[in-house]
């Protein structure tokens, strides 16, 4: 199984996480080509070549934010429409989509991506409470990535208040602790022939290396890719 | 019979008439509906009255570019799928043979032929996954003929001759092609082509009323209810389903 990681972005230390992430999918099939060159991985994203998408990158247009403006000549993005096309041929007939913690606030200048997600990122309403202990709780939502799966703690950021689609069914929320509601941070979603996985969590290397995330991830993987059995 | 809870459609055009209407009735019945068209207002509206099930796309079908956004906005809309296209969207042009424009003959051409058969070709891969359907809007010009009405007249021609090779040609991989061929029914069609005003066009309605077996012209819902059955028909492809309150008939006068 091949799995193209797009990743790179501010504030985060993709360098170092993005590397842990290809080698805990490693270790159940995927081999990962990693980029942050997002345009050129998206010109050779096909389903002949990839099996898997994972967006663990930090990347939109940077319109707003004075915080943000030192940043903006590397890192500010607008995909191109053929990426965009790339993506949703891509998912749309087949191939499996895995988007991670800072994929949730990517390409925010374009609509389908929140519709592939499932939710959408709000300048203004949306945010996090500071790094620290989470409590993740497995949802009511019978699924054969979380089946078995015992609630966890971890330190990562929550992403609170997004705009969340209807139908998305949380298959874990998690609270920072001291925070008094839980906030859905792992959901999957059906987009034409396949599969897309939402995780909100996975701030850092340690964050995602937690050994249940780490049991998670490769859940997630495995099932956007159909290679996990239904649970019964 | 598949029902339209759920099922991802795109109808071309859809500002108006019997689009607008095709467009409702699905979103009603749970369907995600993608409408497109020039008029930004006009399928802004209907997009906004529709609420989050309806997508609108400003989009000219006759430009490749445009029809390549409209599809895959459509197919992301309808979250991954698409499982029918309705090729609606049409212009009407009328002049007698003598006097034929060229260059509006192939733009009327264009938007109501080509711009289908192109964006039918973009589809059958989306509709191949879903077991999908097109849909093609003929008219009783086929059955009734108008004289001075031969450019809409043979465009519509063309659209039945196609809905039935192009089911042959896509039997195989399970896509279903049909026609609805509606009667008389008010829209802004001849309005818009700037050939009546709308108090013409009433009187024109009311003068052809009687000349339908069940005396009365028809409306834009009962011509969605037609490609709704058409879309859940399984083993129905290559078909023309007349429903024009019995105009084509040919009612004797006595």
């Amino acid at each position: 199984m091949n799995n193209l990681l797009l990743t790179g972005g501010i504030f985060h230390p993709f360098d170092e996480a993005a590397p842990a992430l290809a080698s805990l999918l490693g270790e159940v099939g995927f081999t990962s080509e990693i980029t942050e060159d997002l345009e050129s991985g998206l010109n050779r994203l096909n389903r002949e070549s990839f099996d898997l998408l994972t967006v663990y990158a930090l990347r939109w247009t940077m319109q707003t934010g004075e915080k943000y403006e030192p940043y903006r000549e590397q890192w500010a993005l607008s995909l191109s429409e053929s990426s965009r096309r790339a993506v949703l041929e891509f998912v749309s007939g087949g191939g499996a989509l895995l988007a991670l913690h800072t994929a949730l606030i990517c390409f925010d200048d374009w609509d389908d991506w929140s519709r592939l997600l499932g939710a959408e990122w709000i300048w203004g309403t949306s945010g996090h409470p500071p790094f620290g202990l989470v409590q993740a709780r497995r949802g009511d939502v019978p699924h054969a990535i979380t089946a078995g799966v015992e609630d966890f703690e971890l330190k990562d950021e929550v992403y609170c208040h997004m705009r969340l689609e209807t139908d998305v069914e949380p298959l874990f929320t998690a609270q920072t602790v001291g925070q008094e509601q839980p906030h859905p941070v792992l959901w999957t979603r059906d987009f034409g022939s396949g599969r897309v996985v939402v995780d909100a969590l996975g701030h850092d290397a340690p964050a995602l290396q937690e050994p249940t995330h780490v049991q998670l991830l490769q859940r997630s993987a495995l099932w956007a890719t159909h290679q996990l059995k239904e649970a019964s | 019979m598949k029902d339209p809870e759920g099922l991802s459609i795109l109808i071309t055009g859809g500002g108006s008439g019997i689009g607008a209407a095709t467009a409702r009735y699905f979103v009603e019945r749970g369907a995600r509906v993608t409408i497109c068209g020039t008029r930004e207002e006009k399928v802004r509206g209907v997009a906004e009255s529709l609420g989050e099930r309806c997508l609108g796309v400003l989009a000219d079908v006759t430009r490749a570019e445009d029809r390549q956004n409209l599809m895959t906005r459509a197919v992301a809309h309808g979250k991954g799928r698409l499982d029918a296209l309705i090729n609606n969207a049409a212009n009407m042009l009328r002049g007698a043979i003598t006097d034929l424009n060229e260059a509006e003959l192939q733009e009327v051409f264009h938007t109501n032929v080509i711009s289908g058969m192109m964006l039918t070709g973009m589809a059958v891969p989306h509709l191949e996954q879903t077991q999908g359907s097109v849909i093609f809007l003929g008219s009783v010009h086929t059955r009734r003929s108008f004289p001075g009405a031969s450019p809409y007249a043979a465009t519509k021609g063309a659209l039945e001759a196609l809905t039935k090779v192009l089911a042959a040609e896509l039997g195989s991989r399970k896509v279903r092609v049909n026609c609805v061929v509606p009667g008389a029914v008010p829209t802004e069609l001849n309005i818009r082509a700037g050939l009546f005003t709308e108090e013409e066009h009433a009187a024109r309605m009311d003068a052809i009323a009687p000349f339908h077996v069940l005396q009365r012209v028809g409306t834009p819902e009962e011509i969605a209810e037609a490609i709704d059955y058409l879309i859940r028909a399984d083993w129905t492809t290559g078909a023309s389903l007349v429903v024009d309150g019995g105009l084509s008939l040919g009612l004797a006068p006595f």
